[in-house]
């Protein structure tokens, strides 16, 4: 009887033992890998979502049209030719009978505006926020010599431009102290946009 | 000898029944113990195996989970998605750009529309600010007060120069070339001929960029399929300058500068015949 006892005493001892050396910290490891099973199928979701997302924005995108896409890199290069936007200003100019004066090409900068709200953001940046600061902008400006009525030609020329050309400044004044002159000497200052492609 | 009383006569019985009864009491007690540590041992080692079992079942979750994740991650072609990337920059920039897209060509057609016949303008500065604000600084001249404030009425009525003012203005008598060198001789010549004084003066207005938006014009497809002018606006000043492309390799010629040159000396003279016209009448 004694021995019985003491075999049922050490059963308990031994299952307490197994208890607290085995089951207790499997319990612990069986509830990180369930956190991380939890977090992985939440990650396959989103990766499922995302998928999908692309899935349709691929389709999107494969249905516009090359035109459209070309009118598109067109308005929004991923560089700022600056010799070429200094010929179609020249251009601009010179077929609505204007005399140019000079064109000169200021320094590349990233736009004011896009860079600070991109500071302000703190967090991982959206995609609209990344473009705000991706977008570079050039100074161009011009000098040019002629009537009141052609400048207004040559300003909705830019304005009408296949890719942005903002007026920045636009200033011009009667140099004749005769009020009656038709020629007057125009400054335009100018500023292409370009989507810096090395951040992407 | 002392005869010993009969056993069998005594009240007392045989078999006491306390010494029975403790010994089922202790039998029992070892049985209910035993059958509880039976119970906790091999439970514990069921409950080792079952967790053993599970901690199994949710390694090869786990790994399916991560083949699953990896597989759809490598469904990403890094290709497209930075195609997709640039793409949606693109757009987004695209439409930024318009959202904020000025035409300063609409400020001539307001000063046209709201300058009084007996005002000049002598100078025009237009200056896009940082907030998407912008200045117009016109600096004109006209014969007395009354006109200067006649104009200002006029601005202000507008809806573009609306919130500018005169901010400078200058009076002096009108001097001719004959009488620039004397003062007194000019000033009684002026009060002799009955002339008018020069007012200058200076007009600031400050507005938002979306007052001059740009509206681009609106195109059609006719019946043979060719892009047409919308009815709306069948000016030509709706139609998009086609600008060379960048690649063109086209040089410019001296001949543009030639026909340049000839169309400012045109003007120089069409200038020279209308003041010659008007120095006549």
């Amino acid at each position: 009887m004694r021995y019985q006892a003491g075999i049922q005493i050490g059963l308990i001892i031994v299952a307490i033992i197994i208890i607290v050396t085995v089951i207790k910290p499997k319990f612990t490891v069986i509830s990180e890998k369930q956190d991380e099973m939890a977090i992985l199928k939440d990650k396959i979701e989103k990766v499922d979502r995302h998928l999908q997302a692309l899935e349709e924005k691929i389709n999107r995108a494969n249905q516009i049209s090359r035109e459209d896409m070309q009118e598109l890199n067109t308005y929004v290069p991923n560089r700022i030719d600056s010799l070429a936007v200094a010929r179609d200003l020249s251009n601009m100019v010179k077929d609505n009978g204007l005399l140019l004066q000079d064109v000169s090409v200021g320094e590349s900068s990233m736009v004011t505006v896009a860079a600070n709200s991109a500071q302000a953001n703190e967090g991982p940046m959206s995609l609209a926020a990344q473009a705000k600061r991706d977008l570079t902008t050039q100074e161009f400006k011009v000098e040019m010599i002629g009537t009141y009525e052609r400048m207004k030609e040559v300003i909705k020329a830019i304005e009408e431009n296949a890719y942005p050309l903002r007026i920045t400044a636009l200033e011009f004044a009667n140099t004749v102290s005769d009020t009656n002159a038709l020629l007057f000497t125009y400054k335009i200052t100018v500023h292409a946009y370009a989507l810096n492609q090395t951040n992407i | 000898m002392i005869a010993m009383p009969d056993n069998n006569a005594s009240f007392i019985p045989k078999n006491t029944p306390t010494r029975t009864a403790r010994k089922t009491s202790t039998s029992r007690r070892i049985y209910l113990f035993g059958y509880l540590s039976y119970i906790v041992f091999f439970g514990t080692l069921l409950a080792t195996v079952a967790i053993f079992i599970y901690e199994a079942q949710i390694n090869s979750t786990l790994d399916k989970d991560q083949t699953t994740l990896n597989d759809q991650r490598n469904k990403f072609s890094q290709v497209e998605l930075r195609d997709l990337s640039t793409l949606e920059k693109k757009i987004l920039v695209a439409n930024e750009l318009l959202e904020n897209s000025s035409a300063p060509s609409r400020i001539f057609n307001q000063i046209e529309a709201t300058i009084a016949e007996n005002v000049y303008l002598t100078s025009f500065s237009y200056k896009h600010e940082v907030n998407n604000e912008f200045t117009i600084d016109l600096a004109g001249q006209a014969r007395g007060i009354n006109p200067v404030l006649y104009q200002r009425q006029l601005f202000l009525t507008s809806d573009l120069f609306g919130g500018g003012d005169v901010v400078a203005f200058d009076y002096a008598l009108n001097e001719t070339d004959e009488e620039e060198n004397d003062e007194v001789n000019g000033i009684v010549q002026a009060i002799l001929t009955n002339d008018f004084p020069v007012v200058s003066f200076t007009f600031t207005s400050r507005n938002d960029i979306s007052a001059i938006p740009y509206e681009a014009p609106v195109l059609t497809m006719d019946e043979s399929g060719s892009d047409a002018q919308d009815d709306t606006n069948p000016t030509e000043e709706n139609e998009i300058v086609s600008v060379r492309p960048a690649d063109s390799e086209e040089d410019p010629t001296e001949t543009e500068n030639e026909q340049a040159e000839a169309q400012v000396q045109t003007d120089v003279t069409n200038n020279s015949a209308q003041q010659s016209a008007e120095g006549t009448q």
